[in-house]
Parts: structure tokens; C-alpha cells; sequence
């Protein structure tokens, strides 16, 4: 299976005058086609840095980013990073980011409106993609209507409408009821079923996290582990178990650090 | 770019608030501009107008000095000039005493010089109003002149554009001569020169025309149409205002037009910021505002012309009736109109454009970047408490929560400050200047009625001078004088001055700013002496002193007694080192060319009229080398300046006010609206719905006045200068209160309609 996107030996560095902080170590990974790569740790541990230099809108330090198995030497860099989000990647935010001038339909077509596609292409489109996550009656009410499920599946035909090759998600679940978080969870995995759609997730959440084919532990910016699921969901529990392990082995590595 | 357009669209239609405050202010700034122009063009036409009236179908006069008769050489002479199109003549006189008699070959140029209008012949007269009063005729009148009767066929009214209050006369140039007793009854004293091209549009060339009339003989005077410089500069100021004035409208409705976008682009940043994410370019970004911009001016624009087009006519009246910049009714010019639209369209959008390239690029990850990466410091908490005890705990805190909102409006603050600052300042500046004009003019009579000052091009005798003197004696009054002079003095030995001035020390010459002798009437009038300050300083001399001076003009050494020293003034030009009585000069210069002046200057202290009638006899007599003012006629225009300018500025600036406040408005409101959760944080820790409210309105009025307060030091700061550096009298620097207080008393009643707003609040 090709991989669809690889991280090699990605750092980055925050600077306040003297001060600097590493946010990220040296994180190296793949994701797979058709697959779904959860990347889990506590606050602070680096998981938006990651997600933001993954999706084009930051620009690592040092490493080597390989998209469709291609060097991309300017991959967070304008203007070849707004090419490489227009084309590649769809986001979905925690926080839905969505318009909340526009309706829903505007909303969702919104990355078509921006290229020049043709206006009947973008309707066909948008209806599908309507239809994909629920909410076809729902085109023409304005957001600010709709309840924080429906707001973030609004979020998610958005990022679809373009066909990413990688859809990233940032906690998509984080302000939602569990209820809610287990339908959206669905719509992820009926998209890697029935579209082989490859995505990766970033959540704090080992409940979420065990939907994943594959779950990162990121701990101050480095990753300490890795839980394959072997089939179906995974065990939260097992999941539990190695996110704690791979916080200890990051507070060892700490501490050794300042003996 | 369609679908671009209809994302700023939508955008536009829903934030109903900030885009009719941009549409409101760029309408008004249009409609402004547009009015301006139309008013300047209005004054701009009044002034030709009335200036073709004045100056009538001829483009030169040709006299001769002491208003000699042309020869037969002479009229050849311009006959034979290029450019010459066609020749009038013409003869007046005094003869006839306190009567201008005119003889007119009767033509058009005649016509349009004297403003008559029947045609005159053997046994008809025109006569002026002064003349009828004199004369108690009337039209239809017949009149016995020596032994001739003739017909008054035409009366001129005053303001008919005749500048000739005294008493006048027109017949035709044989009746004249005849009647004068003359054998040539042709001879003229003047001519009236028509060009091929009026005298403004080949200016060179009649320069050059009137340069070789003027070389031909040094005895001509020639006196071009063209050099009206008086019109000139009179239209140059009023266009220099009126351009003032709209770029002053542009920057106050470009800086509010500004502070709204700026407001758009924040409002949508997050929005913006999304976009990129999904892949839209910086590019589409800019052009989705540039398109809401464009929308914006287009629509304002648009509606600004159509809205003069319909009510600048009665607008314009309605002012004139109150500042009189003109005559007659307003003519809308149509052209001008459409170009003023063109142009505020453009230049709003360009003032966006360049706010929006200036910018903040956005960047996706803006969206997202709320919290930093922790190295950023705050600086220190709590650093303001003290501000509790001078303005309440709810004042503090309303100003925290308003600080935010001020660093982001700084522009529309600007605006009031601007308008707030402009609008006391320039009544203030208005007044002080005219105190400082006033004070001249003052300073320029000293202290008369009025001045006179004859600059000849050919000398005067000192015996004509002397004659002068008693015609204008009953214009002079008691406390009139006149100087006549700027001779050299050309002493032997121990020069104590180098120039004198000579005039009847009957009567002291009563400058302001002298030290005069007390009982100086027992000092004869010969022996009597005038010093310039600097002059008697420098020689140690003081009031009462016996001076001996030995020149050759006094012919030896005379003693004389200083009665009076001029003090030095900033304001006055006038230099008089020494002036001495006439009669100190020895009898052969008294008739010596050497002590014929060319420089006389009057004070008038005797009655208006009286004054009026001679300094008109005087210009007749010395046309353009003799000009007078009197001090109320010169108070009274100054006035007529100050009060047109002063209502037209507050004119526009109420229009600005009118803008500015409905933007401070709808940026107060969403202020407050921005702080709805502050305020139920403050609900949830204890503090009371009424402290809350109190808290609303402390943060609305702190900003409401923030700008006011900032143009008032400004506006001080500016007349303060001003004053310093312009203005040379005492007057004091008046601040008008009135117009800060109106403008306080205007945005709180604006603060006054977010009340429903602030009752929400605390609920």
C-alpha cells in the first residue's frame, strides 16, 4: 500500500527573543493509503503543531515532507503551500470554522467556488456530498441553525468536496456529546470503506482514538509508541495502557535529561 | 470573479451596520464634494461675470500723463499697431467744478466703459445719481449747461458696475468740447483699445502690444484688462479654499472609510483565514474585499450625484442667501458633477485598495493561533487600580473593556479628532486672523478714517502737492495729514538722516505710536521735528531738544525742536526717518525738480462721504497710480470674509459630524456586543444588573469623548501655534466652547439610542 504521505525527522522551534522552544523533535511517520492514523497525547505534547505543518499551514524547521511519495521542498511555504491544500488535503477543525454568513450549501461548495469550476459541477457536487453526510434538507439554512453535529458534518462535507487526498481532523470530536462524536466517527469510517479515503486524526481522546487503524503516542514533541489495531475497534483499554506507557517513557527520557 | 463577487456580497449584506455606514459616508462625501464644486463654479462664474461687466468689449486704456490730449501723431501711432482691432476715444474732465464730464465718441466700448446704454446725441446728456441729487433732476429732465439745455436721456444706477460715486456727466465728445469752449472739438485724453483676441486669451501678445505703446512714449499710461490682478487673485483664492476644502472631505471620509474596512477585515479575518485553508489564494482574498469595496463606492457614489442632481440647486441657494458667494441663481454644471463622482470613486477605492495590500496577509494558521507558544509575557496585572478612585470602579472597568476596542478604532477616533479639532480651531484661526487683519488695517490707517496713497509715475511739484493738499483739506478732517516726499537729505556734514519727508506741521501728523511734546503748538511750525525712534536714539535726542541741521535744502543750518518720535511697529511699513514743514525749503529748491515726489500718502479723519468723493476725483485724476481705503469698508469685508467662510466650513462639517457619528455609533455598539461574556462574568461573580449597566456606559462614553477629548488638545495645540507664529496683535486666543460642547451634546445623544443594547445587558 502506497503511502500517502511521509514525515522525516520533523522539528520545530519557537522563538521569543533569547527564548526558544522545540515544539517538535524529530517526528518521523507514514500514512498509508486508505488508512486512518490517530495521533494521540496530552496538551502540549505537539499534536496541532504536527497537524498544522501536515496540512501546509506551517512551515517545519528541518525535515522532509513526501506527499504521493514526492519531496515537497517548499511544503508549508506560499504560495506552493495554498496549491498543496487546494489539491491535497481537506481539514476538519474542532472548533467547525465554519462561515456563519453563509448557508449550508455555500459553506460546503465553498473550495469549489474558489477554483474555476464550473457553477453545475459545483451543485452536483455539493449535493452529493450532502447526501454523503446526512444533511441534503439542510442545504440552504444558514449554520448558525444547525446543532454542533450537524455544524461539524457541514465541516466534513467541506473538506470532502474537493476529493482530499488526505483529510486531516483536529479533535474533530472534541466539542461534541459522545453520541454526536460516535456518529461523526462513522461518517470516518464509512469514508475509508466505501472511498478509501486516508485520514488522520489528532485527539486526546483513547475513545476516539481506538477507531483508528493505527494510533501515534506524541509526547513533548517526540512519539513514543505505537498501537496497531489489529481488527475492527481497538481496546480503549489497551489503547489506555500505552498512552500511559509512552507518558512515562517521555517523563524518564526528562528526567535522565536533567541528571 | 462573479462567485468572488457574490462572497463579498453576502458578506456586505450581512453586516448591515458597518456597510451602510460606509455607503452613508461615502454618499455624503460625494454629495459634499460635489456641492463644493458646484458652489465654486458658481462663484467662479459670479466673478467672471461680474468681471466682463466691469471690464466691458475694450482689452486696453491708453492716457497720457497729466491727462495731456493725444496728437494727431499719437492716435496714428496706435492706428497703425497689429493687433489693434478697432480705437475709441474719449475726453473727461473737472472742469466744471465737482462734476466729471465724459465726452464718448458713442460706440460699445464707450458704452460698456461708462455702462450706458441709449444712444447719445447733440442734445442728450447721461448723468449718474450723485449728479441728479446735486443737480435735483430726473430722468426726462432737461438741464441748462453754460447755454446749452440738454435732455437727460439715461440715468445710471449705482452698482451698474460704475465705480463713479461723484457727481458725472457723459456727453458726446463735439457737445463736451463745446461746451468746455474748446477749438478742437476731437481732441481726446483717452482711448479705448479693442484687440483681435480678447486680452486674456493672447495675453502675450497684448503684453507685447502694450509694451510697444509704452515705449513708444514715456508719457503714455497703459492699462491692460488682463492685469486685473485684483480678479485674479480673488478667483485663485476662492479656488485655492474650495480644493482645501475637499481634500480636507476626502481625508475625513477616506480615514472613515478606511476605519470601516479595516473593520470588515478584521470582522472576516477568521472567515478569510478559512478560505486559505481550503485553498483559496491571498489573491481571491484581496479581491473579495476589493470587490465589496467597489460595490460600495459604486452604490455611494451613485446615489451621492443623483442626490445633488436633486437638491443641490435649493441647497446652494439656501446657503447663498446666508453667505452671499455669488449672484444670481445657482446654474448646476453638469460635466463637473460626473467628474467629481469619478473622481471620489476612485480615490475611495484606491484608499481601500491600499489598505487591504498594506495589511495583514492572511495566513490560515492565523485562524487557529489564539493561544501562542507560551514565551509571550504580559505586562503587569492591575497596573491601572488607582483609576478606581478617580472615576469609580465601573469607570475602570468600563475603560478596560473599551481599550481593545480603541486600539482597533484608532482611525475612526482620528475622525473625531479631526472634525472636533477643525471645527473649533477654524472659527478660532478665522477670528484671530481677522483680529490680525483688523489690527493691520488699523495699524495701515493709523488709527483714521481711511488712507490714500499716490504712487505716480511722474513726479509731482511741490506746489502741485500743496494745491492738493487744500482740495483734500475737507476730507482730511482735523485729525488728517498726509507726508508728501522721500527726498534725500543731502547734509553736509554730521548726516542725521539720510531721507525726509515734507508736509504743512500746521497740523503734527498723527501716527500711532508716537511721543509727541506737550505744548508743541508754541514751537513754530517751520521749526517743528519729526524723528523715526532708531534715528533719535541714535543721536541721544529727545522730545523738547533743539536740533541744528545744515543741508543744502534748508540752505545753511536751521534750528529746529523735536516735537514728536515715531515709535517703531512690526505692522507698519511706513519708514519715515525725519519730516519737516514744507516751507523750510530754501526758495531755490521749493521750485526745483529735485523736490518734485512722486510718493504722497493721506490720512483721512473727516466725514465718509466727503472722503469717498475726493479719493474718486483722485482717481480719475491719477487712474491706477492712486489707490485709498477706508478702515470700516475694510473692517466690514474682512467681517463679510469671516462669516462666509466660517459658515460654509461649519456647513461641512456638520455633514462630517453627521457621518463620523453614525460610524462611532455602530462601532460602540459592536464594542459592547463584543463584550456580552465579560458581562455575564461579571453577573455569575455578584456584581449587580445596575453596576453592569453602569459599566456599559462608562465603556460607551469613555469612548464616544476619547476623540473629542484628543481634538481638543489638538485643536488648542493648533491655534496656539498658529497664534504664535501668524498673528502679530494681542488678541486674545478665543476657544469655542460651544462648538465642543455641541459636539459632546451630539454623541451623547448618538450613546443615548444604544440604550436598548445596554438594558440586555446584566439580564
Amino acid at each position: 500500500m502506497k503511502n500517502m504521505i511521509v514525515m522525516k525527522n520533523i522539528h520545530k522551534f519557537y522563538k521569543n527573543g533569547k527564548e526558544s522552544l522545540e515544539a517538535l523533535k524529530g517526528i518521523s511517520f507514514a500514512l498509508k493509503q486508505g488508512e486512518i492514523l490517530a495521533i494521540m497525547g496530552s496538551s502540549g505534547s505537539g499534536k496541532s503543531t504536527l497537524l498544522h505543518i501536515m496540512g501546509a499551514m506551517d512551515q517545519a524547521d528541518e525535515g522532509e515532507i513526501y506527499l504521493n511519495g514526492e519531496l515537497k521542498e517548499n511544503y508549508g511555504v506560499e504560495p506552493e503551500a495554498t496549491t498543496i491544500r487546494a489539491e491535497n488535503i481537506g481539514f476538519i477543525f474542532q472548533d467547525f470554522n465554519l462561515i456563519q454568513d453563509f448557508t449550508v450549501e455555500e459553506n460546503v461548495s465553498l473550495p469549489l467556488v474558489l477554483t474555476k469550476e464550473k457553477s453545475k459541477e459545483i451543485r452536483k457536487r455539493t449535493k452529493v456530498i450532502l447526501e454523503m453526510v446526512g444533511l441534503s434538507d439542510k442545504g440552504r439554512n444558514p449554520v448558525t441553525d444547525l446543532s454542533g453535529g450537524q455544524r461539524q458534518r457541514v465541516a466534513i462535507a467541506r473538506a470532502l468536496i474537493n476529493n482530499p487526498k488526505i483529510l486531516l481532523a483536529d479533535e474533530p470530536t472534541g466539542n461534541l456529546d459522545c453520541n454526536t462524536a460516535y456518529e461523526i466517527m462513522q461518517i470516518f469510517l464509512d469514508l475509508k470503506e466505501k472511498e478509501g479515503q486516508s485520514t488522520i486524526l489528532v485527539t486526546h481522546d483513547p475513545t476516539i482514538a481506538s477507531y483508528a487503524d493505527r494510533i501515534l503516542f506524541l509526547q513533548d514533541g517526540l512519539i513514543y509508541g505505537e498501537y496497531e489495531n489489529k481488527g475492527g475497534k481497538g481496546s480503549v483499554d489497551e489503547i489506555l495502557e500505552k498512552f500511559r506507557e509512552s507518558q512515562k517513557s517521555a517523563q524518564t527520557e526528562k528526567g535522565q535529561e536533567h541528571v | 470573479m462573479f462567485r468572488i463577487g457574490r462572497i463579498g456580497w453576502t458578506f456586505l449584506r450581512k453586516s448591515k451596520m458597518l456597510t451602510f455606514s460606509a455607503f452613508f459616508s461615502i454618499f455624503i462625501a460625494c454629495f459634499l464634494s460635489i456641492s463644493m464644486f458646484q458652489l465654486a463654479s458658481n462663484v467662479r462664474l459670479s466673478l467672471e461675470t461680474s468681471f466682463e461687466a466691469k471690464k466691458g468689449v475694450y482689452d486696453l486704456q491708453v492716457t497720457k500723463a497729466e491727462n495731456a490730449c493725444f496728437t494727431k501723431e499719437d492716435i496714428s501711432f496706435i492706428e497703425q499697431e497689429k493687433g489693434v482691432k478697432q480705437i475709441s476715444t474719449g475726453y473727461w474732465s473737472v472742469e466744471l467744478l465737482d462734476t466729471y464730464m465724459v465726452g464718448v465718441v458713442d460706440d460699445a466700448m464707450n458704452k460698456s466703459l461708462y455702462k450706458y446704454t441709449k444712444d447719445l446725441d447733440a442734445h442728450s446728456i447721461i448723468i449718474n445719481e450723485a449728479f441728479g441729487r446735486q443737480e435735483k433732476k430726473k430722468l426726462g429732465d432737461s438741464i441748462l449747461l453754460g447755454d446749452r439745455r440738454y435732455q437727460i436721456i439715461e440715468v445710471l444706477k449705482p452698482g451698474a458696475m460704475s465705480d463713479y460715486k461723484m457727481p458725472m456727466a457723459i456727453l458726446s465728445l463735439q457737445e463736451l468740447h463745446e461746451l468746455l469752449g474748446h477749438e478742437d472739438v476731437t481732441q481726446a485724453n483717452y482711448m479705448l483699445l479693442q484687440c483681435f483676441d480678447s486680452a486674456f486669451q493672447v495675453y502675450g501678445n497684448q503684453l507685447t502690444l502694450a509694451a510697444r505703446i509704452q515705449q513708444h512714449s514715456p508719457e503714455y499710461q497703459v492699462m491692460s484688462q488682463y492685469m486685473a490682478e485684483d480678479y485674479r487673485k480673488m478667483l485663485t483664492n476662492v479656488q485655492t479654499i474650495f480644493k482645501v476644502f475637499f481634500l480636507i472631505v476626502m481625508l475625513i471620509s477616506g480615514l472613515f472609510v478606511v476605519s470601516i474596512f479595516t473593520e470588515y477585515m478584521r470582522k472576516y479575518k477568521k472567515d478569510m483565514a478559512i478560505m486559505r485553508t481550503v485553498g483559496g489564494k491571498q489573491k481571491q482574498v484581496l479581491q473579495i474585499f476589493c470587490g465589496m469595496s467597489l460595490i460600495i463606492s459604486a452604490v455611494g457614489c451613485l446615489s451621492g450625484a443623483l442626490f445633488s442632481a436633486l437638491v443641490s440647486k435649493a441647497a446652494l441657494e439656501a446657503l447663498n442667501q446666508k453667505v452671499q458667494l455669488f449672484d444670481g441663481s445657482v446654474r448646476l454644471d453638469w460635466k463637473a458633477l460626473w467628474q467629481i463622482t469619478l473622481t471620489v470613486f476612485v480615490l475611495f477605492h484606491l484608499f481601500v485598495y491600499v489598505v487591504f495590500r498594506l495589511g495583514q496577509k492572511v495566513l490560515p494558521i492565523q485562524v487557529f493561533r489564539e493561544n501562542k507558544n507560551g514565551l509571550t509575557k504580559g505586562k503587569g496585572a492591575n497596573r491601572f487600580l488607582w483609576l478606581r478612585n478617580l472615576v469609580t470602579t465601573e469607570g475602570y472597568l468600563g475603560i478596560k473593556l473599551m481599550m481593545p476596542k480603541l486600539r482597533q478604532n484608532v482611525l475612526m477616533l482620528l475622525v473625531v479628532a479631526l472634525i472636533t479639532a477643525l471645527s473649533y480651531t477654524g472659527q478660532a484661526s478665522l477670528r484671530l486672523l481677522m483680529a490680525n487683519d483688523n489690527w493691520y488695517n488699523y495699524n495701515r490707517v493709523e488709527g483714521k478714517q481711511g488712507v490714500g496713497e499716490l504712487s505716480a509715475s511722474q513726479s509731482i511739484s511741490l506746489s502741485y502737492a500743496r494745491k492738493l493738499k487744500e482740495r483734500l483739506q475737507p476730507a482730511l478732517g482735523k485729525h488728517g495729514f498726509f507726508v508728501y516726499g522721500n527726498f534725500p537729505f543731502q547734509a553736509e556734514e554730521d548726516k542725521t538722516f539720510s531721507y525726509f519727508e515734507l508736509t504743512d506741521m500746521e497740523h503734527l501728523p498723527e501716527f500711532l505710536c508716537t511721543d509727541v511734546l506737550e505744548g508743541y503748538e508754541a514751537v513754530p511750525k517751520a521749526e517743528r521735528l519729526v524723528l523715526e525712534e532708531s534715528v533719535a536714539a541714535e543721536h541721544g535726542y529727545t522730545l523738547g531738544e533743539r536740533i541744528s541741521l545744515t543741508a543744502e535744502c534748508l540752505g545753511g543750518t536751521k534750528e529746529f525742536v523735536l516735537v514728536e518720535i515715531i515709535k517703531a511697529d512690526n505692522l507698519n511699513d511706513l519708514r519715515y526717518e525725519a519730516i519737516l514743514d514744507w516751507d523750510n525749503l530754501c526758495e531755490e529748491k521749493l521750485s526745483s525738480e529735485e523736490f518734485w515726489g512722486s510718493d504722497i500718502t493721506f490720512w483721512f479723519d473727516g466725514e465718509q462721504q466727503v472722503i469717498q468723493e475726493k479719493c474718486q476725483q483722485l482717481q480719475v485724476e491719477f487712474q491706477q497710480d492712486y489707490n485709498w481705503s477706508l478702515y470700516d469698508e475694510m473692517l466690514h469685508e474682512s467681517d463679510q470674509i469671516v462669516y462666509r467662510w466660517s459658515t460654509t466650513w461649519t456647513f461641512i462639517l456638520a455633514m462630517l459630524l453627521l457621518v463620523a457619528g453614525t460610524g462611532l455609533l455602530n462601532s460602540a455598539k459592536g464594542m459592547i456586543q463584543a463584550k456580552r461574556e465579560e458581562y455575564k462574568i461579571l453577573r455569575m461573580l455578584g456584581v449587580t444588573r445596575r453596576r453592569v449597566r453602569r459599566i456599559c456606559w462608562m465603556q460607551i462614553i469613555s469612548y464616544m469623548l476619547s476623540g473629542v477629548i484628543l481634538g481638543t488638545i489638538v485643536g488648542a495645540v493648533l491655534v496656539f501655534e498658529l497664534w504664535n507664529s501668524v498673528v502679530h496683535t494681542n488678541a486674545q486666543i478665543e476657544i469655542y466652547w460651544e462648538y465642543i460642547v455641541g459636539i459632546v451634546i451630539y454623541l451623547m445623544v448618538l450613546a443615548f439610542c444604544l440604550t436598548p443594547t445596554v438594558r440586555k445587558f446584566g439580564k
